[in-house]
């Protein structure tokens, strides 16, 4: 793919040199090149275009239809644009804002070739004003199709039940469930019928039904029957299942699975009492959480049922495993928490499960936006703003319950019912470009990285700051000694000049396949832009840049990744946002 | 899935969290927005939340516990009325059994027990599993009524051909009988213009009416819905019997397979047009309606924008919704959540893919214990352009709430010999109260007010104490109705607050207005012991006419003077094709009797003729012309009545 015209001239971000002789040293105005002023605004908005074909093999594919997603703050997900495409595979979509995207041919049949790993899936790209980009091209593959039925022990049909396809390694090593397929794909129709589209090429594992290693099943009400995981054609052990081994655009029929008798279930009951008096609590909305062997929760589900007067649950449908229970952050219980509450079905009802309530920590304060002085516009934009918390606590048991607190129109906010641990604060500011969450103060001191909350401690004076900003980064990344692997990811980050590692959250934005990305909604000011490429189990970085934006201004930087340099092992979750 | 990267927020109007689209989905009003997936679809969650339309005969009630069953509690007695009763212990198992199309046991499938006010509210119905023998059995139930039903997918709950409801009613202590049949199914393909299947589309189906013409059960046209597969083909199975229509659309097909691919899109309704002009598709149970196919149009819809305001001071605690629907019904045509823990004094919303016509928006906020804000319906039309700038104003539901209370029969109707043998064992909680909005008869052809928004009843039963609470209820006239589960009891009066506490003058006192907000408490519902019971044939007279239309229904007309305006008095029963009629729950005391033949319309619900004045007073008119009376003692049981039609001398 090449760009006809590019209205960017990226000069070289920083001399070699320059790297090798001072690792990690800031590298301050090395790739200032210019900002425009407000009054460029307009120009700044000029429509891009993106043009390309779709083939299969050496063929055009027609009747796709090639989808824009916007990635942009508060556009997430809306499709931005699309076009089909024409007979010959020829696709152009015109009038595109210039921002953040992921496009893809929405060819859910096909196998798209070249597609990162994120979500929504597509390739990342980022269009610059004015820009016509040509020749984006996606190879697609027909994908291969596995279709049969499921019957149960009476050879009737088993209806509405999810069916699994694992892809194996050669080596027989088993694949994690491919993501992005809908559920409602594979799953049994009224026949038992399956059909599952869209494969890559491989070999495949197919099985219906919960394993035991997989944790417990709880069906709370209204849900279907059990089944112990049964793989094609009809064996439990997976070391006995039959690999179905598919080619492009194959179809491979009649893969059959006959299922057993349904797990038997057992019923759950007790009660919700306060730690504090043994009375029962009444009216605790409380929902169930599966455990696995290692007794870590991977799982949750009800949590819609509420005690009655006597302060008594019970619920029907559990398969044997292993289970906790406790309260859900409904109306009612906001300000409670209950204590770890364990219980293992085997195969009888357990009874007389006893959860204890306590009155959980509280934590207040105020989320405060910095860089706008007008106040009704401050307010307007705190209205979108949602404050959410987790505790991490020592209890792996425990649910994610905090509910996300209003933030009332003066920013005040307020959460309660937390449970001793260490808190994160944040605040999802998504919805409103030009907001980002820069830290979070506690009396004072930065506490972004987290604070610990005391057993019903009532913390007040937290400060969640956000940045307001109008102001632009974009950027190419020039890439040394080699090229991205297909497949990985470069994220490229803009982190304030000069403040600590752990004390502001960077804003992060994926570079798309030219090497190019966009950072908005940035205050004025000094930043520090790197760029970090993950692929094949390596990360590579670009030394840091130094960057200054003014409101309304746009600055372009133009780091450096050099594939020759050493690689350091990726971090553990150091992807993304 | 990679759902994991979006959380409980919504994007774009799509619900992405499971937990938000169960709390969405217990807002009413705009269930059809959120329903369940297919799996679900049928009646899954919620159990039906449709009153009997008439009182069914019981079974008779479990000889003994079933095996596993606690053991029931003795009775608590207090006060001289009650220590004369049966012992009726606190709780009781419900047991029953789960049977297929030929009557053998289903096994292993999940059965609810829910009481009104679960239905309807947060409360979670008891559930249970079917034996090997089909047999279930719910160990102690509080009393109360419960709608008992089962979920087995792609399977239906065989519904009551008399009234189209779906579940029975039964008391703990009673023997439930639950019959599964396969749901019906529609399948077919979905084409591009060009005739290319289109993949991972969403078709809906949407019932517009059961097979006898009525309406949707709760209001909620959806049935179900599936996505083409990789040839176009899509299957939608497990529905109830009844007329469709049947269309794709693009917005539940963007999901995470193919985000916003039809987006935007107009809905196509089979075969290939707009509502308008969407082919009725009729499903019958366990059949299959195949070839449904539809040609998509592949045509970008307008877009509808405004603002939702909320009033001062109020909160949705869950969700604020918007939704759009085909003017004058309840079909949905598009609709967008604003998200979860709102806290903004006002919201801006956007509908996509909105084709030309009619349609109504309003915007319903609410939480746990269901809707509490709606805005009154706005007519949109929408002609060739988006249509923008709307305000949705929210304000707060009314609500009504009172007491149930069962008065003992007097010393004197206990002496008297029917009643010697007749006991009560209801109980307040077994009282099916209905509030529904009371709109005059509108006269066949005319053009009254349109009715933006059909509003529907609301129902509910009252706690242990007698207390009764029915929430979220619109500003309107609305009427309460009563149905009894013992037939040993009637309604003597129904009081509002502030109203005389006079017995013999119970005249409109069932009818009141609600306005916004309103919150109408301490109204008064008292039962009494010594209801009689009045049954018979009609008997075309010798000589009548052959031209003389049959008889439909039998009215009962309070005879005094005095209580002409006192409509709980005023009774009616329908006359089965043999000739047969039957009322219960009667007030003793004495009437006149009038068989007439009353013009149905399924279409529309019976509206009892007393309900209005005039036609009240031209029953009345008619009865004194027919001048057949009956003197009904207290606790008197006649089934064998022989009533002459035509009535005239």
């Amino acid at each position: 793919m090449k760009s006809k015209r590019s209205p960017l001239r990226f000069r070289q971000g920083a001399p070699r040199g320059a790297r090798a002789a001072a690792a990690g040293a800031l590298l301050f105005a090395a790739a200032l090149l210019f900002a425009h002023a407000p009054a460029a605004l307009a120009q700044r908005d000029l429509p891009a275009s993106v043009s390309g074909r779709v083939t299969d093999g050496e063929r055009g594919v027609a009747g796709l239809t090639v989808t824009l997603l916007s990635t942009d703050p508060g556009q997430r997900f809306r499709t931005a644009a699309r076009a089909r495409t024409d007979g010959e595979g020829r696709f152009l979509i015109p009038n595109v804002p210039p921002g953040r995207y992921q496009i893809t041919p929405a060819a859910p049949a096909y196998v798209v070739q070249g597609l990162t790993d994120n979500y929504p899936p597509g390739r990342p790209l980022t269009l610059l004003a004015g820009e016509e980009v040509k020749d984006f091209d996606f190879r697609v593959e027909r994908g291969a199709v596995i279709t049969g039925r499921v019957t149960d022990g009476d050879g009737n049909p088993v209806i509405s039940e999810p069916v699994t396809v694992s892809q194996v390694e050669p080596n027989g090593q088993q694949l994690p469930t491919r993501g992005g397929l809908d559920l409602r794909d594979q799953m049994t129709d009224d026949r038992g019928v399956y059909r599952v589209y869209g494969l890559p090429p491989g070999r495949y594992r197919v099985s219906v039904g919960h394993g035991g290693e997989e944790g417990g099943v709880g069906m709370g009400f209204g849900r279907r029957r059990v089944f112990q995981r049964t793989y094609y054609p009809g064996v439990t052990e997976q070391a006995q299942a039959r690999v179905v081994e598919v080619k492009a655009g194959d179809e491979t029929e009649n893969v059959d699975i006959s299922l057993g008798r349904p797990l038997k279930t057992y019923r759950a009951s007790g009660r919700f009492v306060s730690a504090e008096t043994g009375e029962p609590v009444p009216g605790v909305t409380y929902g169930y959480g599966t455990l696995n062997a290692g007794g870590r929760r991977i799982g949750s589900f009800g949590g819609g049922q509420t005690t009655n007067a006597r302060g008594e649950f019970s619920t029907e449908g559990f398969a044997p495993g292993r289970y906790v229970i406790f309260n859900t952050a409904g109306v009612e219980s906001t300000e409670f928490y209950t204590e770890p509450a364990e219980f293992e079905v085997v195969d009888s009802d357990v009874a007389g499960i006893t959860v204890r309530v306590r009155r959980g920590a509280g934590v207040s304060g105020v989320v405060q936006i910095e860089g706008l002085s007008d106040r009704a516009a401050a307010a307007r934009l705190l209205s979108q703003v949602r404050v959410f918390g987790w505790v991490e606590s020592g209890d792996r048991t425990a649910p994610f319950t905090a509910r996300p607190p209003a933030v009332n129109p003066d920013g005040t906010f307020r959460l309660g019912g937390l449970r001793p641990g260490k808190l994160h604060l944040g605040a999802s500011a998504d919805a409103v470009k030009g907001l980002s969450v820069s830290r979070v103060e506690l009396a004072g001191a930065n506490v972004t990285g987290g604070f610990a909350v005391a057993e019903g401690a009532q913390v007040t004076g937290v400060r969640i700051v956000l940045n307001y900003g109008t102001a632009v980064i974009t950027g190419q990344v020039n890439y040394v000694g080699g090229a991205p692997q297909p497949g990985s990811r470069a994220i490229a980050q803009a982190r304030r000049a000069g403040a600590p590692a752990d004390g502001s959250i960077p804003r992060t934005v994926e570079v798309d396949a030219r090497g190019y990305f966009r950072i908005d909604g940035l205050a004025a000011g000094e930043y520090e832009i790197s760029v970090r490429v993950f692929g094949a189990g390596r990360l590579h970085r670009s030394e840091p840049l130094s960057a200054s934006v003014s409101d309304g201004g746009e600055t372009r930087v133009a780091p450096v990744v050099d594939f020759n340099a050493q690689p350091r092992p990726p971090q553990p979750g150091g992807v993304g946002p | 899935m990679k759902a994991t990267h979006t959380n409980a927020r919504t994007h774009g109007g799509a619900i992405t969290s499971p937990a938000a689209l169960a709390l969405l989905s217990a807002l009413l009003l705009l269930a059809p927005l959120f329903a369940p997936r297919p799996a679900h679809a049928q009646g899954g969650v919620a159990p039906p939340a449709r009153p009997p339309a008439r009182t069914q005969a019981r079974p008779a009630p479990t000889p003994a516990p079933p095996a596993g069953a606690q053991a029931p509690k003795p009775a608590v007695t207090n006060g001289a009325a009650n220590a004369q009763k049966p012992a009726r212990p606190e709780r009781v198992p419900l047991a029953g059994r789960v049977v297929g199309e030929d009557g053998g046991p289903v096994a292993g499938v999940n059965v609810y027990a829910a009481t009104r006010a679960q239905t309807t509210g947060p409360r979670s119905p008891n559930t249970v599993t079917s034996d090997e023998g089909g047999n279930f059995v719910f160990p102690a139930l509080d009393p109360g009524l419960y709608t008992v039903g089962a979920n087995l997918p792609g399977y239906i709950n065989e519904s009551d051909p008399q009234t189209g409801r779906v579940a029975s009613t039964y008391r703990p202590g009673e023997q439930a009988l639950v019959r599964l049949v396969k749901g019906g199914v529609v399948t077919g393909s979905v084409v591009d213009q060009q005739g290319q299947p289109l993949v991972a589309l969403g078709v809906r189906a949407m019932r517009v009416r059961d097979l006898d013409g009525r309406a949707p059960q709760g209001g909620s046209p959806f049935s179900g819905e599936d996505r083409t597969d990789d040839r176009g083909v899509y299957r939608i199975y497990g529905l109830q019997p009844g007329v469709y229509v049947v269309y794709a659309s693009g917005l539940q097909g963007g999901g995470f397979a193919t985000p916003g691919a039809y987006g935007g899109d107009v809905p196509t309704f089979y075969p290939s047009g707009t509502r308008d002009t969407a082919a009725e598709v009729t499903v019958r149970a366990g059949q299959e309606t195949a070839g449904i196919d539809i040609r998509y149009r592949e045509e970008q819809g307008r877009r509808v924008t405004g603002t939702v305001e909320l009033p001062a001071g109020s909160q949705p605690d869950f969700g604020l919704n918007v939704a759009l629907t085909y003017a004058g019904t309840l079909m949905p045509a598009g609709g967008v959540g604003l998200g979860l823990g709102v806290n903004s004094p006002e919201r801006s919303f956007s509908i996509e893919g909105v084709a030309d016509g009619d349609y109504d928006i309003r915007a319903a906020g609410g939480g746990r214990e269901g809707l509490s804000l709606t805005s009154a319906p706005q007519r949109v039309s929408v002609r060739g352009a988006d249509v923008t700038g709307l305000r949705l104003t929210l304000t707060p539901l009314a609500s009504v709430s009172g007491s149930v209370r069962i008065e003992p029969a007097s010393e004197a109707e206990r002496a008297g010999e029917p009643c010697k043998a007749v006991r009560t064992t209801g109980l307040p909680q077994e009282t099916l109260v209905t509030a529904s909005p009371d709109l005059p008869r509108v006269a066949a052809g005319a053009t009254g007010r349109p009715v933006s928004r059909p509003l529907t009843p609301r129902e509910t039963t009252p706690d242990e104490t007698g207390d009764f609470s029915l929430r979220a209820l619109e500003p309107a006239r609305y009427r309460l109705s009563f149905q009894l589960f013992d037939e040993s009891l009637y309604v003597r009066a129904v009081q509002l607050p502030g109203a005389a506490p006079n017995a013999a003058s119970a005249a409109a006192r069932d009818v009141f207005e609600l306005r916004p907000g309103q919150q109408l408490s301490g109204v008064a519902v008292r039962l009494a012991e010594g209801a009689a019971g009045f049954g018979g044939r009609v008997a075309t007279a010798e000589g009548a006419s052959p031209q003389t239309p049959p008889p439909t229904r039998v009215h009962l007309v309070p005879q005094e003077r005095e209580r002409a305006e006192e409509t709980l008095r005023y009774y009616e029963a329908s006359v089965s094709p043999d000739g047969a009629f039957s009322f219960k729950n009667l007030a003793p005391g004495r009437y006149l009797l009038l068989a007439r033949a009353e013009a149905e319309s399924p279409e529309a619900p019976r509206r009892r003729a007393a309900f209005d004045a005039d036609t009240r007073a031209r029953l009345r008119r008619e009865a004194e012309a027919a001048n057949v009376t009956v003197e009904l003692q207290p606790c008197q049981r006649t089934s064998d009545y022989a009533l002459r039609f035509p009535q005239s001398k």
